[in-house]
């Protein structure tokens, strides 16, 4: 990789097209969207795609140019379930920032109140070449609270890290997780019959809570918590929810449409597959890993076939990571997804346009097309052989990581 | 459930391997047949078969193009161009059998449910106890590791113990212990730092550790007396074990050095201390993990030692391995300290090989990670005769669509000692059940 930086000439010929921030030549270019593209360039202006196509010519006084032959250039991986941040490294009982089980109901809470900016995981999903992230709270809660979606800029405050564009986003939880949390204590659920019971209770609460601030002739005072959930039924906040079994999927849909209601995604998701015809009626997306399994009873039926059943049939499917190791290599969990009998297109979705509908985020990032944010990650041979690494990664035209520069990141500051 | 038209169907099935369901109603001749393909093999016996036109890998690295392989009563016997006939591969890859370096395989079902774990006993310090006394042949994980090239695997008590006791060598098929386990006791499992402060008993920090290791090795038994660790003059201990316990036993078999210790170890201090444990009690070690042995490569190289590097992809997300790198392999094995590979998990056992790949991304030579993984864990245990796929080689090996380590190559077909096992698990009948929706 060579990077060259010309110096502004500002000595525009007359009908030349107008000088770039960055040009990206010479590239393999896996668009996402529509065929491959050899010999691929790609033009950047004020943080936005400009140009792409087979040998375009570099306007003259292009700041940046880099020369990626014999190099393979993609979207920004997007990564729809991450703790990072709220389960920072390294990993101490002080860094537990995920779960507010207080409750099992925090709808209110907001996991970028507890992101670590400094977390150094962040500069190793970037390594990854991964662009744009959702931080979710934990599972603890059957509502964990309000998620993050964050783009994966050198920055020192959460504000700079905001994906500004992304709408709303909540956590919520089924199944094992928040059954088995609130056990000792007896207050909260205890199995999925109270997992749910909780839920439609939240949700008419909210109901009443408004027909209440509206109708009753004494004040009601604001209420965080209820705000949130009528934020969730105005469907003004995404509604992703962690859930692995299959009939928990049908019955969150169940729950759900009783108070009309879309779920987004089914986060984890293992036996999605079982009930992929409701999840496609339904409306909603699954975010997932390639094969991990086994660790917990609802994780047991899982197969590594799942992403690809579930795509067939029409449905989102975002490979997420779930974890701050594998976010590190979404594009290697994707070939796995390829060796287990999916399409390299669709696999390539998975790690990119499918992640950002779910997130909300698809007319900015997901794709190389004009118009989109500069969100590219310059691989040094195709993403999916395993001896590749991420040379470059560059969120909005600026370069937020280079391997020929400081190598792989390491945990220091 | 599919229902099988007779039980005598059935029963052909049974021996080619399951189908899906049990029957309802099977003769109980036909039990023991049904049982055996539940253990994974295809055939009852290892049988002579001949595969042509394959491209051979052995550990070295080395491929052969356009070869075939001829297998007699589960021996290869001859590789070459001339070998003809045979199912013919088009070009397939034969891989050696993979080992696992250190595993958890076999010894639990589900990671959350305490009622199906038997991976550990409960006091901190227990030589005595075996990987084997807990390890289920017919554990879903086994069959779904098998399928990814890993025929065999060095299944070891949680390292959450001080001395959590003996590895014991598996191959990945087999419906009986007898079957399934090759070698008992491979190595006893011990964990410094902070990995090991698990159970009754024990130490709470790396203080406690340092301490409760040499007072052991203080109460162990002395080596027998042509050991030249014995204390001059004083006499050796009889023969006769039975004066012994079965944890003391296991303890002076270390001290003789005719037992390894696998030590599990992870920041560079600590490797520094197992190797002066090591020296200090002139045990025959091997280390494990060692997320920074890059720190110490010289060390390591100096000393002799063989490291299992695992897992794969431990990261610096830890005070007790913030140094952790991708290239930890890669500088071990420059530094000239043999590797080998081990997972340390169960059901995700079966990445190895694309961990190993990534490995090759971070500049481990391509064919030292073939190497980790063939005969790595073998050439470390002292373990003779696994991981090769040369004439005279028990025919333990599989077929890929290309090279192992990519994961976009998938594994067709594994043969265990001359028998060739179904690529059935758990997970495929799920599969098959749920393919299409009814």
């Amino acid at each position: 990789m060579t990077l060259i930086t010309l110096a502004l000439s500002g000595l525009l010929s007359a009908g030349s097209a107008e000088a770039a921030d960055l040009a990206i030549v010479h590239a393999t270019v896996l668009p996402v969207v529509g065929s491959t593209i050899e010999d691929g360039t790609v033009l950047v202006e004020d943080g936005r795609i400009v140009a792409v196509g087979s040998g375009l010519p570099v306007p003259e006084g292009t700041t940046t140019v880099v020369d990626a032959t014999g190099q393979f250039l993609t979207p920004g991986l997007i990564d729809l379930h991450s703790h990072m941040g709220v389960y920072s490294w390294p990993g101490v009982n002080a860094h537990s920032d995920g779960n507010e089980m207080i409750h099992p109901i925090t709808p209110h809470v907001r996991a970028e109140d507890a992101v670590r900016v400094a977390d150094p995981a962040f500069s190793r999903a970037r390594a990854g070449g991964v662009t744009s992230i959702l931080v979710l709270p934990g599972s603890g809660n059957l509502m964990g609270g309000q998620a993050a979606p964050l783009k994966l800029r050198q920055s020192r405050t959460l504000a700079g890290m905001r994906f500004a564009a992304a709408p709303r986003a909540i956590k919520m939880a089924c199944g094992e997780n928040p059954k088995r949390v609130y056990k000792e204590d007896a207050f909260g659920p205890m199995t999925r019959m109270g997992n749910l019971a909780w839920m439609r209770t939240s949700f008419q609460a909210a109901l009443d809570y408004r027909t209440a601030r509206e109708e009753s002739s004494e004040p009601v005072a604001e209420d965080a918590m209820m705000e949130a959930l009528l934020d969730v039924l105005d469907g003004e906040i995404r509604v992703h929810v962690h859930c692995y079994r299959h009939d928990d999927i049908e019955g969150i849909i169940r729950v759900m449409e009783e108070f009309d209601i879309r779920v987004t995604a089914f986060h984890h998701a293992l036996e999605a597959y079982k009930v992929r015809d409701l999840i496609a009626e339904h409306g909603a997306g699954i975010a997932t890993w390639p094969d991990w399994w086994g660790f917990k009873l609802e994780a047991y039926d899982a197969i590594p076939e799942n992403m690809q059943l579930v795509k067939e049939v029409g449905v989102r499917v975002a490979l997420h990571s779930d974890s701050p190791d594998t976010v590190q290599r979404l594009y290697t969990e994707a070939a796995k997804v390829v060796g287990y009998g999916m399409s390299e297109q669709d696999a390539l979705e998975t790690i990119t346009l499918d992640p950002a509908i779910l997130l909300g985020v698809q007319d900015r990032v997901g794709t190389i097309e004009v118009g989109k944010d500069a969100d590219l990650t310059v691989f040094s041979k195709h993403p999916f052989d395993v001896t590749t690494l991420v040379e470059q990664t560059w969120i909005e035209g600026r370069l937020v990581f280079d391997r020929s520069l400081e190598g792989t990141p390491d945990a220091h500051p | 459930m599919r229902i099988p038209e007779s039980t005598k169907s059935w029963s052909r099935r049974g021996v080619l391997g399951m189908v899906a369901g049990l029957p309802l109603v099977a003769r109980a001749a036909d039990m023991p047949a049904l049982a055996r393909g539940l253990g994974g093999y295809i055939s009852d016996q290892p049988h002579d078969f001949t595969l042509s036109n394959a491209t051979v890998l052995d550990h070295s690295g080395r491929l052969q193009k356009g070869v075939g392989v001829r297998v007699e009563s589960g021996v290869v016997v001859e590789i070459g161009a001339a070998v003809r006939g045979g199912t013919d591969l088009g070009g397939d890859w034969l891989v050696p059998g993979f080992t696992d370096g250190c595993s958890h395989l076999g010894l639990f079902e589900i990671g959350a449910e305490s009622s199906t774990r038997d991976d550990q006993d409960k006091p901190a310090i227990t030589p005595d106890a075996r990987a084997s006394d807990g390890y289920n042949p017919l554990s879903a994980p086994v069959a779904v590791t098998r399928m990814a090239g890993i025929t065999h695997s060095v299944v070891c008590p949680t390292m959450s113990r001080l001395v959590a006791g003996q590895a014991a060598l598996v191959r990945t098929a087999g419906h009986t212990l007898q079957a399934a386990v090759v070698r008992e006791p491979v190595a006893l499992c011990v964990s410094m730092g902070r990995d090991g402060l698990g159970g009754d008993g024990a130490p709470s920090t790396r203080i406690g550790v340092g301490r409760a290791l040499r007072e052991w090795m203080a109460q162990a038994p002395e080596p027998r007396s042509d050991e030249p660790r014995g204390r001059r003059g004083r006499q050796a201990p009889s023969d006769d074990d039975s004066e012994l316990s079965p944890a003391d036993r296991i303890t002076r078999s270390l001290r003789e050095r005719r037992l390894k210790v696998l030590v599990t170890v992870e920041r560079a201090d600590d490797i520094e201390r197992a190797l002066d444990w090591l020296v200090s009690t002139k045990l025959d070690g091997v280390l494990v993990g060692c997320a920074e042995g890059w720190m110490v490569a010289d060390l390591l190289a100096d000393a002799g030692l063989p490291v299992v590097v695992g897992p794969l992809m431990v990261q610096p997300d830890s005070f007790d391995h913030p140094h952790a790198r991708y290239d930890n392999a890669a500088v071990l094995h420059a530094a000239g300290v043999p590797i080998a590979f081990g997972s340390r998990m169960n059901h995700m056992a079966r990445g190895l090989r694309t961990d190993a790949g990534v490995l090759v991304a971070h500049g481990l030579p391509w064919e030292a990670a073939i190497r980790a993984l063939t005969t790595g864990a073998a050439e470390a245990l002292s373990i003779p005769g696994l991981g090769r796929l040369e004439p005279g080689s028990s025919a333990s090996f599989f077929r890929a669509t290309g090279d192992p380590l990519q994961p976009r190559t998938r594994v067709a077909s594994v043969w265990i000692d001359g028998r060739e096992t179904a690529m059935r698990s758990r997970q495929t009948e799920l599969y098959e059940r749920f393919r299409t929706l009814q």
